[in-house]
């Protein structure tokens, strides 16, 4: 009887130990980037990003766009995070915003925007915070997005 | 309450949007513009030639700072990690360094037309002496005039070339002081000046060093019958000033006035020197070995320093010690006073600055000579006359007592 109440608050103990282990976690990190990176992808398609340390191939979203990833056809990659630590990537021709959620080896996508029928002509992205500023500086189109789509879209008169 | 506070910030955002509406960039082209003005400001610093240039560029980089101000704290976290102000500060000091590199040019600049103006009466002044030089060499060469005449003609002739030895000598120190000094950068700035034009060929340094050489050294060989051993000296030291000056700014002045053809002058001055510093130093030795036979000072034969230190030192140390086994005959007295009168009164007193200028002895060659000359002096010097007759008549007088004691 008496062992098996030690027992029963050793084990209480250890639950409440892990728990608190498992709940640790930091609340308000702003992942926010302040300037989009432009970024040239390689001969195999890789864009690395070296300021903030984040590299992968652009191939697959090509392949998204155009369904084709046999080779690079993406002159600059356009590249920024929102302070929720979403990363938004698009490039010259693409018809969507793709937001991706870092993941472990990897980025999950979380939203595909679609901004542009005919293609983004010059897209560019700034840090609105809490949004993203999408701007096409060829057609001055210009469109607040956050991780779940579009908030507003302006166009120049 | 949160979704409200997400339409005041949407609003606030289209708000300042239908502004950036009229310019439409982004961030990174207002970044890739900075920089790329930066670029160009650096640049223009770095091309710019006057002062009033940097300091027009030092206006702009303030309007640059102006109309970047409101996005420098973008601009400070896309330069990471440098920043908008130390971009700013940097753009700053590089003007002012140049600011001051530029005022030192411009100093240099004023410095070198002032030199320009200085070879240019230098060129007619030496013209003028070159002239009457010339003139009275003619005149002695074609005189028909007496003996008396032609001797006060020879005077007049050497000190011609003496007043323009001198004046070439000042000329050399001048051309030293000025383009010895020229700071860093400087000598690249002045030969582009040259090539636009500021400097007149007629008064480039180089012509006049050029043709300082064509007339000495037709001087001397026209010279040889009416020049002294001083004058030959005089020329020799005046050759070697000229020779360790040109050491020592020739390549900047032929940087500086040589335009295309800086290998031709340096070919042809280099050869002049050459054939100056040959034909004067054959002259003096010649004109000095001379001057010692006359005197019968047989010192052996000597045509550079080294040999002519030697002969000096042992025909002293051999006389001295000839001197050691003569107490009473003054043949070796008369040997020193000869060679005293020409050492005091030459070599410590009417040469003696050309003699250290040009290295004929250096001043230690001579002090140790003086020293043996001294000591030559003390050891020939025979015993005075009325010393031995006083002697002779105190010992005549001791004998006499001595043999007037023997007797009594």
């Amino acid at each position: 009887m008496e062992n098996s109440r030690v027992s029963f608050f050793v084990f209480i103990a250890a639950l409440l130990l892990m728990s608190a282990c498992k709940t640790f976690e930091v609340k308000n990190v702003n992942y926010a980037q302040q300037i989009e990176s432009v970024l040239i992808p390689t001969n195999e398609g890789v864009v690395n990003d070296s300021r903030y340390g984040i590299s992968f191939n652009i191939l697959p979203f090509q392949y998204q766009e155009i369904q084709d990833s046999s080779s690079v056809f993406v002159d600059e990659v356009r590249l920024i995070r929102n302070s929720n630590g979403y990363y938004f990537i698009t490039a010259t021709g693409f018809q969507n915003v793709y937001v991706m959620e870092p993941i472990k080896s990897g980025l999950k996508l979380k939203e595909k925007i679609t901004v542009s029928e005919e293609g983004l002509k010059a897209p560019a992205f700034n840090l609105r915070s809490p949004f993203i500023q999408l701007i096409d500086t060829k057609t001055s189109e210009v469109y607040t997005l956050n991780e779940k789509g579009i908030k507003r879209e302006e166009k120049k008169s | 309450m949160k979704r409200l506070l997400n339409l005041v910030t949407i609003l606030a955002i289209v708000i300042s949007g239908s502004a950036t509406l009229l310019a439409q960039q982004s961030d990174y082209q207002i970044k890739k513009k900075f920089e790329n003005r930066y670029s160009e400001l650096l640049s223009n610093i770095e091309m710019a030639q006057k002062v009033s240039e940097i300091d027009s560029i030092i206006i702009v980089i303030d309007d640059f700072r102006s109309n970047y101000s409101e996005h420098s704290e973008m601009l400070d976290y896309a330069l990471y990690p440098e920043s908008f102000n130390s971009k700013i500060a940097s753009l700053k000091s590089e003007a002012r360094s140049s600011e001051h590199k530029l005022l030192i040019i411009e100093n240099q600049a004023e410095r070198l037309s002032m030199l320009t103006e200085e070879v240019s009466r230098f060129k007619g002044e030496l013209a003028n002496l070159n002239a009457r030089s010339d003139s009275l060499r003619n005149e002695i060469a074609h005189s028909q005039q007496s003996e008396k005449q032609l001797s006060e003609l020879v005077t007049r002739y050497r000190k011609s070339v003496e007043q323009r030895d001198r004046f070439i000598f000042d000329m050399v120190d001048s051309l030293f002081v000025t383009y010895n000094q020229l700071a860093p950068g400087t000598i690249e700035e002045l030969s582009k000046k040259d090539g636009s034009g500021t400097i007149k060929a007629s008064d480039n340094p180089l012509e006049i060093i050029d043709s300082i050489l064509d007339e000495n050294i037709e001087t001397l060989k026209a010279g040889s019958k009416s020049f002294t051993t001083e004058d030959y000296l005089r020329i020799y030291a005046l050759q070697t000033k000229v020779n360790e000056v040109w050491d020592n700014i020739g390549d900047n002045l032929i940087q500086i006035y040589g335009g295309k053809d800086k290998s031709k002058w340096k070919k042809s001055i280099d050869s002049d020197l050459k054939e100056w510093k040959a034909s004067s130093s054959l002259s003096m030795w010649k004109s000095l070995d001379i001057y010692l036979e006359d005197r019968d000072l047989e010192l052996g034969a000597f045509d550079n320093n080294t040999s002519f230190f030697m002969a000096l030192d042992s025909f002293v140390s051999k006389a001295s010690k000839k001197s050691d086994g003569e107490i009473i005959s003054s043949s070796s007295y008369e040997d020193f006073k000869t060679f005293s009168e020409f050492w005091s009164s030459k070599v410590l007193d009417d040469w003696n600055n050309y003699i250290v200028d040009a290295d004929v002895l250096t001043s230690s060659q001579i002090a140790s000579i003086d020293g043996k000359v001294d000591t030559w002096g003390d050891k020939s010097e025979p015993f005075p006359t009325s010393l031995l007759i006083i002697f002779g008549i105190a010992l005549i007088a001791i004998i006499g007592l001595i043999t007037a004691l023997i007797i009594k």
